[in-house]
């Protein structure tokens, strides 16, 4: 075998290469951080966080970015990812209530509610942001774009 | 704010209480300047002097030493009245002026014009009296209050009248109601934080004063004449504290309007504008775009490289540089501009295996999805396009242009070719 063709076909995370940003953090304990700040974001109390995402909408931009990490994370984080997704998708379009809702609907409502309203409150911004990520992962096409290229982004910071 | 000037009966003037009848006091002899052409309009006389009064208060002809008026010496402190003037005696004004003008007032009804007269006929007949030599000073500088008016004078006469004679009178200085400046000046221990001027005055009694700080910005309404006639009887001795008036002045914000908000106003015009997109048929055509991407994307590149490079090649070639080296006249024009088209078409068809490589190489895109992107990018920048052109329109005009963007937004947005994850 040629030592060349088992460098390329190794994972990315197998050693420091210039695409890695954090090295051996790996997505898990990347969604890990992301958790801890999510929460620390939406209780507002540290200056570091109020510096950057005091606006309800940074809130929502950060919360789907979370979104999309727990998502391609995997595992435990994108069951919690996909049950906020769930349980938001389901208030929001009971089949009793709205049917024929698809999936780029879903998105398309989750990412309005998260970032259109003057939200007061810090934590439903956050709560739709969250499921809006997860959504255009599920809807694909230009959702799904925008999904793919946050995603290749933390993909290469892991 | 402005009205106690004018519900007190002691500051009003002494001089339309008491004539009720025609005027009584000769009048001398009209030289060929009075007015006494116009002397049958005693309204049109007192607007005259009313705009002298207020020409002389906008431009201050008195202290440039302009031309006097006798308006101007009413009111000018160094003034030494002319004989002919005859002012009252201060003692007798001033128990007018206590009695809420009930005496009959010295002043007569039409002073000012009679001081115009007198002022004409004195310079005409040469016995000009040196102004400024303290020797014939029989009156004070200036009168508590001017001559008195008419009983039946106009609303806006009295109103003129009464604003510059806000000297302070003879008595304690909550005797007279002061001028606005005065709260703001004299007063040492004036609520300067506020900038009201208003010192907190709480009647002897002791009894607890309610001040409530007004929200609204109307501008309070007076009240009616009864209760504040009674309310200074009932405070027996403190007839200077009329009524608390509020220290703390919240100063609120102007009247707002019912507007919905941002979220709502930018939903009802999109969604609108969708829905008449939608209506037309508008949406059923663009949503065929997204599906055929794959194919389409290519040849839609090669399309819009295809029209820029014939712009291109429209504009280089009718530029005054190039215009020369292109043959044929307009024909040859016209065949550069096809040649440039065909050349773009070709470019672009090429361009678009490259970019999607690269794309998919550096970005993580795959081919599938930089199509759909240039698809929904040319959808939604050639509707965008005219949207920015017509910005600056009225409202129907942005909704008519927003009708194909905000159709190709929904056609996007609802596009969906299977999850991702």
């Amino acid at each position: 075998m040629i030592p060349t063709n088992t460098v390329l076909a190794a994972p990315s995370s197998g050693g420091a290469s210039l695409t890695q940003g954090l090295g051996a953090v790996g997505l898990s304990s990347l969604a890990a951080a992301g958790f801890i700040v999510l929460i620390i974001a939406i209780r507002n109390r540290s200056k570091l966080t109020r510096k950057y995402v005091e606006d309800r909408r940074y809130l929502a931009g950060l919360a789907a970015v979370i979104g999309v990490l727990f998502t391609i994370a995997g595992g435990t984080w994108r069951m919690i990812a996909q049950g906020t997704h769930d349980l938001a998708t389901s208030t929001l379009t009971d089949p009793n209530i709205v049917a024929g809702v698809s999936p780029a609907g879903i998105a398309l409502i989750l990412t309005t509610l998260a970032f259109l309203p003057e939200w007061q409150k810090r934590l439903p911004p956050a709560f739709f942001g969250l499921g809006a990520g997860v959504s255009w992962g599920v809807a694909g096409a230009f959702w799904g774009i925008l999904f793919k290229v946050i995603g290749a982004m933390l993909e290469k910071l892991a | 704010m402005a009205e106690p000037n004018r519900e007190d009966p002691r500051t009003s003037c002494p001089g339309p209480g008491g004539q009720p009848g025609p005027r009584t006091q000769a009048r001398p002899a009209a030289g060929p300047l009075t007015c006494h052409d116009a002397d049958h309009n005693e309204k049109f006389i007192q607007m005259l002097i009313h705009l002298a009064l207020q020409g002389e208060r906008i431009t201050g002809a008195s202290e440039e030493g302009g031309t006097m008026t006798s308006a101007d010496e009413q009111s000018d402190p160094f003034h030494t009245p002319l004989p002919d003037e005859a002012p009252p005696p201060p003692a007798a004004a001033e128990a007018a002026g206590r009695d809420g003008g009930q005496a009959p007032a010295p002043a007569p009804a039409d002073a000012p014009v009679d001081g115009v007269d007198a002022q004409v006929n004195t310079m005409e007949e040469g016995t000009q009296t040196p102004r400024g030599s303290g020797a014939e000073r029989v009156a004070p500088p200036m009168p508590a209050s001017p001559p008195g008016t008419p009983e039946n004078a106009p609303e806006w006469w009295r109103g003129s009248r009464d604003e510059p004679k806000s000297a302070p009178a003879a008595g304690s200085p909550r005797e007279s109601k002061p001028g606005w400046w005065d709260r703001l000046y004299k007063d040492q221990d004036a609520d300067l934080d506020t900038y009201t001027g208003h010192v907190l005055t709480v009647p002897a009694d002791g009894e607890p004063v309610l001040i409530e700080a007004r929200k609204d910005s109307e501008p309070e309404v007076p009240e009616p004449d009864e209760a504040a006639a009674e309310e200074p009887a009932a405070r027996g001795p403190a007839l200077g504290v009329h009524r608390p008036q509020p220290t703390l002045r919240i100063r609120t914000p102007t009247v707002k309007r019912w507007r919905p908000t941002r979220f709502w106003r930018v939903i009802t015009f999109n969604g609108t504008a969708a829905a008449a997109g939608s209506a037309i048929g508008l949406n059923a055509y663009l949503s065929q775009f997204p599906p055929a991407a794959v194919t389409a994307a290519g040849g839609l590149l090669g399309a819009g490289m295809a029209l820029a490079g014939g712009v291109t090649a429209w504009k280089a070639a009718g530029s005054d540089k190039l215009a020369p080296f292109v043959p044929f006249g307009a024909l040859g024009r016209l065949g550069a501009v096809f040649l440039s088209a065909e050349v773009g078409r070709q470019l672009g068809q090429a361009f678009l295996p490259h970019t999607s490589d690269t794309v998919a190489r550096y970005v993580g895109l795959s081919q599938t999805d930089t199509s759909l992107l240039v698809v929904g990018l040319t959808m939604c920048g050639a509707s965008g396009w005219l949207v920015w052109r017509t910005r600056y329109g009225g409202l129907l005009k942005r909704w008519l242009a927003r009708v194909p963007l905000a159709t190709s937004l929904l056609v996007c947005a609802l596009y969906s070719s299977g999850p991702v994850i």
